[in-house]
């Protein structure tokens, strides 16, 4: 009675399996399944064959090429960066403005200086205007106003001593290859 | 191509439907091409290939599962909303049929779709899958049994 009951159990199972089978395999046979696996065999084998050749190049080649690699690297590190640009330029000239030497400098800025200025890089030209006051639409320019007494209640200015003339100068000469330097 | 209709079967077994038996008899054919340097014995070249179709689909089959545990989390979805196949058996009995077999635990399942689905002589299985022939028949009458209960379970 049992196996009776089995061989039932089994005889469902396989006449499932082969409705299953009947419709799949009748497909499969049609389908170019042996080109649909050539094809994807194939796209395997190129890409095997380039990993060949890529095994081929000796080691050396690679631990040179990574030696190259951390070179570069290291000087690209080491080397300095790029100039800072116009945003960075004008950031710097408020910067500048407000520190003391140069406030000096604008207060005392003689009027032959001019011609010593359009030699600058118009880059330099610019900033050295903002820095001596060039245009009033700056806001460093307004920063300085608004610091600084009005024109009509300014005192003369005092003349200044050899060490102070030295000083400016030698700061001056500092901003101006530092404005050079970013401008070029 | 020898074998391929035996390696497709193998893989229909495996699977939930037409498309995706096809999909993963080719890829079983790029793994065995790919690792044609594993095959020691020339002679046994059916087997190696067996073993290769039966082991592309439970690696599969891994992998669905793992993926919809992580959509079903992510989610919240049920499960039978993100695994609807887009092809599905007409017949509900052998819908249920393949639910029961997909659901057997891997040693049981394995046997089964050899000998049922790629119609491996008890011999071949037992090379295949590295087992003795005893451990393969018992392990049939297993499977099999649990496939009737499953059917019989889902049909009430």
């Amino acid at each position: 009675m049992r196996n009776r009951t089995d061989e039932t159990k089994t005889d469902v199972i396989e006449k499932l399996i082969a409705m299953e089978e009947e419709e799949s395999l009748a497909r499969f046979r049609a389908s170019d399944f042996e080109a649909k696996a050539r094809k994807r065999i194939g796209g395997i084998s190129g890409r095997q064959g380039l990993s060949s050749l890529w095994r081929t190049v000796p080691a050396a080649a690679w631990v040179s090429l990574a030696a190259l690699m951390l070179a570069g690297t290291a000087i690209l590190l080491i080397l300095p960066k790029k100039a800072p640009g116009p945003d960075m330029a004008q950031m710097i000239a408020d910067i500048l403005v407000q520190s003391p030497p140069i406030r000096v400098l604008a207060d005392h800025a003689p009027a032959e200086s001019a011609p010593q200025n359009e030699a600058a890089s118009p880059m330099g030209q610019k900033i050295l205007s903002v820095l001596l006051g060039g245009s009033q639409n700056s806001e460093s320019d307004r920063f300085l106003n608004r610091n600084s007494p009005p024109s009509s209640a300014q005192p003369k200015s005092r003349s200044l001593s050899l060490e102070e003339t030295y000083k400016i100068l030698i700061i001056d000469k500092a901003v101006e290859r530092f404005l050079a330097l970013i401008s070029s | 191509m020898a074998h391929r209709e035996s390696v497709f079967l193998i893989c229909l077994g495996f699977s939930r439907n037409y498309a995706e038996a096809e999909d993963l008899a080719q890829d079983a054919y790029v793994r065995a091409f790919a690792r044609l340097k594993t095959l020691r014995n020339p002679g046994q070249v059916r087997e190696w290939l067996f073993r290769i179709a039966k082991n592309t689909c439970l690696d599969r089959q891994k992998r669905e599962r793992n993926r919809a545990l992580l959509i079903r989390r992510w989610t919240e979805r049920s499960r039978s909303e993100n695994e609807a196949p887009a092809e599905r058996p007409s017949d509900e009995r052998l819908t249920m049929f393949k639910t029961a077999v997909r659901t057997l635990p891997k040693k049981l399942g394995e046997v089964f779709v050899l000998r049922e689905y790629g119609r491996l002589s008890y011999t071949e299985i037992a090379a295949t899958l590295r087992l003795k022939q005893g451990t393969v028949m018992s392990r049939l009458n297993r499977a099999r049994k649990r496939v009737a209960a499953g059917i019989e379970e889902k049909s009430r």
